[in-house]
């Protein structure tokens, strides 16, 4: 195998190597929890198998897929920001685009319009946080790029005030609601506009992987090649706030799958976007679905949010690879 | 392998960076075949030039055209065919192989679907294997030295296949063998028709080329300039002026070399 380049079968073997572990993860998804099961229990002809089935189907499969749904959306909006800002530190959560997303759809909360005005908040929210960053750091041209990153976590931890003051502003009817949409969690989750979009922003993104390899090395390389740097600017930005938006109002704030999952897929199989944007999304949606099944079984029959896990194990892998990066 | 014949004019063009006038009322007529080196001094606007007849740099005023048609005008897909540009800044945030930075230069001639082919892949290596960066074709980007990846970023300007490049400094950071070699290569692309557009900071580097195919381009930083053939511009006179040092010329046999004393 030629490994100095990304070939078309060197693709198609590690998505479908990804695709298999992800239905390996599924399968162990719906069968482990407070009631184990085991798979084969589902065709039994017995009371007890249409117990496991009402379980299977109704509580932990919509909870599977929101699991993949949303790590999908996180790592796809992580890999999409990373080239935007070309630093492989950028992800929703650090840079402050899932909280502009959470400020957005509190505010609506707060207001009180439809599901349709807290989603468009959100993606609103997402939009505006990522253009700040980008306008008061793109520039950053330094090798360690500790302005964006400064700038990306000044804006979420303001981010995280305001959402602190439209909660302390919210009369009592609302705030119940609003802290637990906060918190946000997978089970129950809608998953169903998520799944919808993650698939259209995969379709239109996939096809312009060559150009976004080449937008990640350099603005100067991106037009000597070409590229209209301008467009594709603005879809990368659009692409990656509405990931991050959809991601937020489906499990809510849940950080550290965009950068963790590009991060170890591009050690491991490289950058070239043609795999990695298709593998992050199924890696990113495998990483989330361990970290809900942790979650929930860690200290069964109590739940810990699988935001809380996704921190726990995130944030001393970020702080690894930042380390690692000062050092070089 | 033949290469189209294009030319580049510029007309009363004035570059300027921030409130600076670099470069004031510059006209240059670039033919096919035409090696142009340009020298001047450290931010006398060398490498903005380079910029500005990329068509990234803004022009403060004039015009740019290929073939006759003004720059701005060209589609961004078919300005790549016709020119590559080699930047000073080559460094990429993410792991790169080297042979898959140089294959990028492919990206401008495949259609949106297509992936690089066998003769995209041969054609990369062919100018990997001409600048002695063969072994190096697996290697991560960031692991090589400021010189290796400079003769990468050469390579990835030559397999773009474009019959006019902008160079700018490809030959610094080289070791002395490698700028002797680098050298070869561009003069047997100056042979096939590639014009080329040189940022150096060697006026010595002009006798590799043919004297006929030669020209030099002064630049003084201050908005004046001075372009023609190499044997009218390059004389230890100029030079002086330019640096602001006294450079001498000494004849050996077969050429003559400027140095500073």
């Amino acid at each position: 195998m030629n490994l100095a380049r990304l070939t078309p079968q060197k693709t198609l073997l590690t998505l479908s190597i990804l695709l298999l572990v992800l239905l390996l993860s599924v399968i162990i998804s719906v069968s482990v929890g407070s009631t184990s099961l085991r798979p084969w229990q589902f065709w039994y002809d017995n009371a007890e198998s249409a117990l496991a089935r009402d379980v299977v189907l109704e509580l932990r499969l919509p909870r599977t897929v929101s699991a993949l749904v949303v790590g999908g959306l996180l790592a796809l909006a992580g890999t999409l920001q990373q080239v935007l800002l070309r630093n492989p530190l950028a992800d929703p959560y650090i840079l402050g685009t899932s909280g502009g997303a959470s400020v957005g759809a509190l505010l609506a909360l707060l207001l009180g319009v439809g599901t349709l005005g807290v989603n468009a908040a959100a993606g609103t929210g997402a939009l505006l946080s990522i253009l700040i960053v980008f306008l008061l750091a793109g520039r950053d041209r330094s090798s360690t790029q500790t302005r964006l990153l400064l700038t990306g976590v000044a804006l979420a931890a303001f981010c995280g005030a305001l959402s602190s003051l439209l909660l302390s502003m919210a009369p009592d009817g609302l705030l119940r609601g609003m802290v637990f949409w906060l918190m946000g969690d997978l089970a129950g989750a809608h998953w169903q506009s998520g799944a919808a979009v993650l698939c259209i922003l995969l379709l239109l993104v996939w096809p312009l992987a060559r150009e976004l390899n080449i937008m990640g090395m350099s603005a100067e390389s991106a037009h000597a090649l070409g590229l209209n740097h301008q467009r594709l600017r603005w879809v990368l930005y659009f692409a990656a706030a509405l990931a991050s938006a959809l991601a937020v109002t489906t499990a809510g704030m849940i950080g550290f799958v965009g950068l963790i999952v590009p991060h170890a897929l591009r050690l491991m199989i490289g950058q070239d976007l043609r795999l990695l944007l298709p593998a992050a999304t199924l890696a990113g949606g495998i990483v989330l679905l361990w970290a809900d099944i942790i979650a929930r079984t860690l200290i069964a029959p109590q739940q810990l949010p699988v935001g809380v896990v996704m921190a726990l194990l995130g944030v001393p892998a970020f702080l690894y690879l930042l380390s690692r990066r000062a050092v070089r | 392998m033949s290469v189209q014949a294009i030319s580049m004019q510029l007309e009363q063009v004035r570059i300027a960076q921030a409130d600076r006038c670099l470069i004031r009322d510059l006209s240059l007529h670039i033919q096919p075949g035409e090696v142009w080196l340009v020298l001047g001094e450290n931010g006398c606007g060398k490498s903005t030039l380079l910029s500005a007849m990329a068509g990234w740099h803004a022009l403060a005023a004039g015009v740019v055209a290929l073939q006759g048609r003004a720059w701005g005008d060209w589609p961004h897909g078919e300005r790549a065919k016709m020119l590559a540009w080699q930047t000073q800044q080559d460094e990429c945030p993410f792991p790169l192989t080297v042979l898959e930075k140089v294959l990028t230069g492919r990206h401008p001639h495949l259609p949106r679907f297509a992936w690089e082919s066998a003769a995209d892949v041969a054609l990369a290596r062919e100018q990997l294997a001409r600048l002695d960066l063969s072994l190096l074709a697996g290697r991560d980007l960031a692991t090589l030295s400021g010189g290796e990846r400079r003769r990468v970023a050469l390579a990835t300007a030559l397999t773009q296949d474009a019959p006019l490049l902008l160079l700018d400094e490809p030959l610094s950071q080289l070791d002395l063998r490698h700028q002797q070699q680098a050298l070869q290569v561009l003069s047997e692309e100056q042979a096939k028709g590639r014009a080329m557009v040189m940022v150096t900071h060697d006026p010595n580097h002009a006798h590799f080329f043919a004297a006929e195919h030669c020209r030099v381009l002064l630049l003084f930083g201050d908005g004046r300039w001075l372009a023609g053939p190499r044997a009218e511009v390059l004389t230890a006179d100029h030079l002086t002026a330019l640096y602001h040092h006294p450079i001498v010329e000494i004849n050996t046999p077969d050429r003559a070399w400027f140095i500073p004393r």
